[in-house]
C-alpha cells in the first residue's frame, strides 16, 4: 500500500483537519526548512499541486512543498517565483491538499463547513422572544416550557422546538366576513350581532396538547358561547340595555368551554362590535326609536307649557289680590277708575258712534278683509 | 488502483447512520405511532395514553424500515363541525314542525387508537363520518323535541343528552366526545327567515305606535294638570269677591278684545251707556 509510509501522526490533523488548523503549521515549517529544491517552488503551488499527488502521496506532498516556497525569495527573484511565493503564503492552506481540482476546490470545503455550521446554529440555537415560550423536543419527547432567551436544542434531526407567543393577546373576529350575523334570542327574533374574542395561550403544553385546530375549535365554541347567552334573553335587552352584560356572560361560557377541552387558552374578553336589529328590519326599529324620542319631546313641551299656565295663573292671582286690596279700601272709586280707564283705551283706540234716537239706522263700513288694512288710515300709522 | 481505506469505513459509517434515521421513530407526546408489519397492527406507541405522563414517555423508539410502515394518529381533541359543509346546511324539523337551520360541532378524541384506526382510519380521514354521525345525532334530538325545547338546547349550549347520544355512536370506533356545541340556530332561509322578520317589523311598528299614543297620553295629562292646578290658584284668589272679579275680568277682557294693535272696530254707543252717563249732563 502507498499510503504505509504515512506519518500516522500527521494523518490525524492532515484531511480531517479543516483549514485554520493547517493555516497554523505552516509559517514555523516554512522557517526550519531552508534548503529545499527551489525548482519546486517556481513551478507555482496551487495549479501543480494536483498533478503531483499520485508520486509521493498526499502528506509527503504537503510536508516538502511548504519550506521550499519561503526559502527561495532571496535566492531566486524572478517576478513569477516572488508573485506565486506571495500568492501561496495568502492563499488558505486548503489549497495543499491533494484531493481537488481547480480554483473551486480551494472554497468549496469552506464553504460546505461554514453551511454545516449554520445550520447546526440555526437548528441548535433558537432565540425566544419577550412574548415567547418554547418547549424543546429531543427525538420526540418535550421537554419543560422554556422562558425568553436562548432555547438550546440538539441539531436537526434529532430536536426541534417550539416556540408561540404566549403572552400577545390575539383577536378572533366573529363572523369573519363583513356579512350579517343573525343570533335567535329567547323571544324567537332575530338579532345581527358581531364581536372580536381576546385571547391568549395561558400553558403552552396544555395548548400544543389540547386541541388539533384551536383556531376552527375556537371559532366555533365562540359562535356557540354567544348564542346561548343570546338565546337566554329578549330581543329587546340584546340590542338595548342587556348589551353590557351579553359580552361577559359569552366570555364566560366560552371559557368553561375550552377548559373542557383543555385548550390551554384563557379567554381575556368578547367585546361586542355590534348587536342591531336584522337590516331587512331596520327601518321599522329606527321608526320606534323616532316615536321614543318624538314621546319625549313632546313630554317636554308639555312640562314646558304647564310650568307656564301655572305662572301665568299665578301671576294673575297676585295681580288681582293687589287690585282687591286696594279695592276693599275704596270700592266705589276704584271701580270707577278702572272703569274709566279701560274705556279710554277702547274707546280712543276704535271708531265710535253715538246713536241718539233709538230706531235710527247705522250704515257702517263694510269690514276690512284681513292682510289688506294697510288701506285704514289708522293701520298705517301702526309701522306695519 | 489505490483504493482510501476511508471509503469503505465511511461508507459503512454512511450505511449504519442511514439505516439508524430510518429505523428511528421519534414519538411526540401528541400523536401515536401505529406500528405496522406488512400491514398487520403489531404495535402502538402511545404516549397520550400515560395520561398526564404523556410528555414524559413520548421519545425515541425504533421501528424495522421497509417491513413495518407507521401510522400516525393525532392524539389531541379533533373538532368536526356540520357547518361550511355548502352555503348552509339543510334546514332540520322539530317535533312540531317548526323547521331550523342547525348546525353543531364536536370536539372528540381518540381513545383507542387500534381500534379507532381499524374502524375509520387516521382522525383526519374520519372527518367524513364523524361529521355524518353528529349531524345524525343532531337531527334525532331535535325532531324529538319542540321548539322550546330546542331553544332551552340552545341555552344550555347543547346538553348531556346529545353529547352522550354521539359519545355512543363513536364509543365503538374507539374514541369520545369532549364537548358538543351549537354553532349555528337561526331560522332557515327563505320564507321562514323573511316570516321571522316580517313578525319583528310588525311588532316594532306596533311598539312605534304605542309609544306614540302613549307620549300623548303623557303629555295630555301633563296639560291638564297644570290646567287644574292654575284653575285652583285662580280660584283661591277670584273666590274672595266673585263680584269684583266679573268686573276686573270684565275690564281685562275688553282691553284683550278691542285695545290691540291694529284692531279696529266700530262701536255703537247707546247715549244711555254708562260711559255716557256723565255726557248727558245728568
Amino acid at each position: 500500500m502507498v499510503m504505509d509510509g504515512l506519518d500516522t501522526g500527521k494523518a490525524t490533523d492532515g484531511p480531517a483537519d479543516d483549514g485554520s488548523g493547517v493555516a497554523h503549521h505552516d509559517g514555523p515549517r516554512a522557517a526550519v526548512a531552508p534548503d529545499a529544491p527551489a525548482a519546486d517552488a517556481v513551478d507555482g503551488v496551487a495549479a501543480s499541486a494536483p498533478l503531483r499527488v499520485n508520486a509521493p502521496g498526499p502528506w509527503h506532498h504537503s510536508r516538502v512543498r511548504q519550506p521550499a516556497r519561503s526559502a527561495l525569495r532571496p535566492v531566486a527573484p524572478l517576478p513569477g517565483a516572488r508573485a506565486a511565493a506571495w500568492l501561496a503564503r495568502r492563499l488558505p492552506p486548503v489549497t495543499l491538499r491533494p484531493f481537488g481540482s481547480g480554483p473551486a476546490s480551494r472554497w468549496l470545503p469552506w464553504l460546505g463547513g461554514a453551511l454545516v455550521l449554520a445550520g447546526l446554529a440555526a437548528t441548535t440555537v433558537h432565540p425566544v422572544g419577550v412574548q415567547e415560550q418554547a418547549i424543546v423536543a429531543t427525538a420526540g419527547a418535550w421537554g419543560p416550557t422554556l422562558g425568553p432567551g436562548l432555547a438550546l436544542s440538539w441539531p436537526w434531526p434529532i430536536g426541534a422546538v417550539r416556540i408561540e407567543n404566549v403572552t400577545g393577546v390575539r383577536h378572533l373576529a366573529v363572523p369573519d366576513s363583513g356579512g350579517e350575523h343573525l343570533l335567535l334570542t329567547r323571544d324567537g327574533a332575530l338579532a345581527d350581532v358581531a364581536w372580536d374574542v381576546r385571547w391568549r395561550i395561558r400553558d403552552l403544553q396544555a395548548h400544543a396538547l389540547g386541541l388539533a385546530d384551536p383556531d376552527l375549535t375556537l371559532r366555533l365554541a365562540a359562535d356557540a358561547a354567544m348564542r346561548s347567552v343570546v338565546a337566554s334573553v329578549d330581543f329587546a335587552a340584546v340590542i338595548g340595555p342587556g348589551r353590557a352584560t351579553i359580552g361577559p356572560a359569552a366570555a364566560h361560557r366560552l371559557q368553561a368551554m375550552l377548559d373542557r377541552d383543555h385548550a390551554g387558552i384563557v379567554i381575556d374578553g368578547v367585546d361586542l362590535r355590534r348587536a342591531d336589529p336584522p337590516a331587512r328590519a331596520a327601518d321599522a326599529f329606527r321608526a320606534v326609536n323616532t316615536a321614543r324620542s318624538d314621546a319625549a319631546t313632546e313630554a317636554v313641551q308639555a312640562h314646558s307649557w304647564a310650568r307656564q299656565t301655572v305662572t301665568r295663573a299665578s301671576g294673575d292671582a297676585a295681580a288681582f289680590d293687589k287690585v282687591h286690596d286696594q279695592y276693599a279700601r275704596a270700592p266705589a272709586v276704584t271701580r270707577r277708575q278702572i272703569y274709566y280707564a279701560t274705556m279710554e283705551r277702547v274707546l280712543g283706540q276704535n271708531t265710535t258712534v253715538i246713536v241718539d234716537a233709538p230706531g235710527t239706522t247705522v250704515t257702517l263700513p263694510p269690514p276690512v278683509p284681513a292682510g289688506t288694512d294697510a288701506a285704514h288710515g289708522g293701520a298705517a300709522t301702526n309701522g306695519h | 488502483m489505490v483504493i482510501d481505506r476511508r471509503v469503505p469505513l465511511s461508507a459503512a459509517l454512511f450505511a449504519m447512520a442511514a439505516l439508524a434515521f430510518a429505523a428511528a421513530l421519534p414519538v411526540p407526546p401528541d400523536r401515536a405511532a401505529l406500528v405496522l408489519r406488512l400491514g398487520q397492527p403489531v404495535r402502538l406507541i402511545d404516549p397520550a395514553a400515560t395520561g398526564p405522563a404523556a410528555r414524559a414517555s413520548a421519545g425515541l423508539a425504533w421501528h424495522m424500515p421497509l417491513v413495518e410502515r407507521v401510522v400516525w394518529l393525532d392524539r389531541r381533541a379533533q373538532t368536526t363541525t356540520t357547518q361550511g359543509l355548502g352555503p348552509h346546511s339543510a334546514a332540520i324539523a322539530t317535533r312540531d314542525g317548526t323547521a331550523l337551520a342547525i348546525d353543531g360541532f364536536a370536539v372528540w378524541r381518540v381513545t383507542d387508537p387500534v381500534r379507532f384506526y381499524q374502524a375509520l382510519g387516521t382522525p383526519a380521514d374520519a372527518d367524513e363520518a364523524m361529521r355524518a354521525m353528529l349531524m345524525t345525532v343532531l337531527r334525532r334530538q331535535v325532531a324529538q323535541s319542540d321548539l322550546p325545547a330546542v331553544l332551552a338546547l340552545v341555552r344550555a349550549g347543547g346538553d348531556a343528552a346529545l353529547r352522550a347520544g354521539l359519545d355512543r355512536e363513536i364509543a365503538r370506533y374507539g374514541a369520545t366526545v369532549v364537548d358538543l356545541g351549537l354553532s349555528r340556530v337561526t331560522w332557515p332561509d327563505g320564507a321562514p327567515i323573511d316570516g321571522a322578520i316580517a313578525t319583528m317589523t310588525a311588532r316594532a311598528d306596533a311598539d312605534a305606535a304605542a309609544i306614540t299614543a302613549e307620549g300623548h297620553r303623557a303629555a295630555s295629562l301633563i296639560r291638564a294638570d297644570a290646567e287644574a292646578r292654575a284653575g285652583q290658584i285662580y280660584a283661591a284668589s277670584f273666590g274672595k269677591d266673585p263680584e269684583f272679579y266679573d268686573f276686573y275680568r270684565a275690564m281685562q277682557s275688553y282691553d284683550a278684545a278691542f285695545v290691540q294693535k291694529g284692531n279696529h272696530a266700530t262701536l255703537v254707543l247707546s247715549p244711555d251707556n254708562t260711559y255716557l252717563r256723565q255726557f248727558r249732563g245728568k
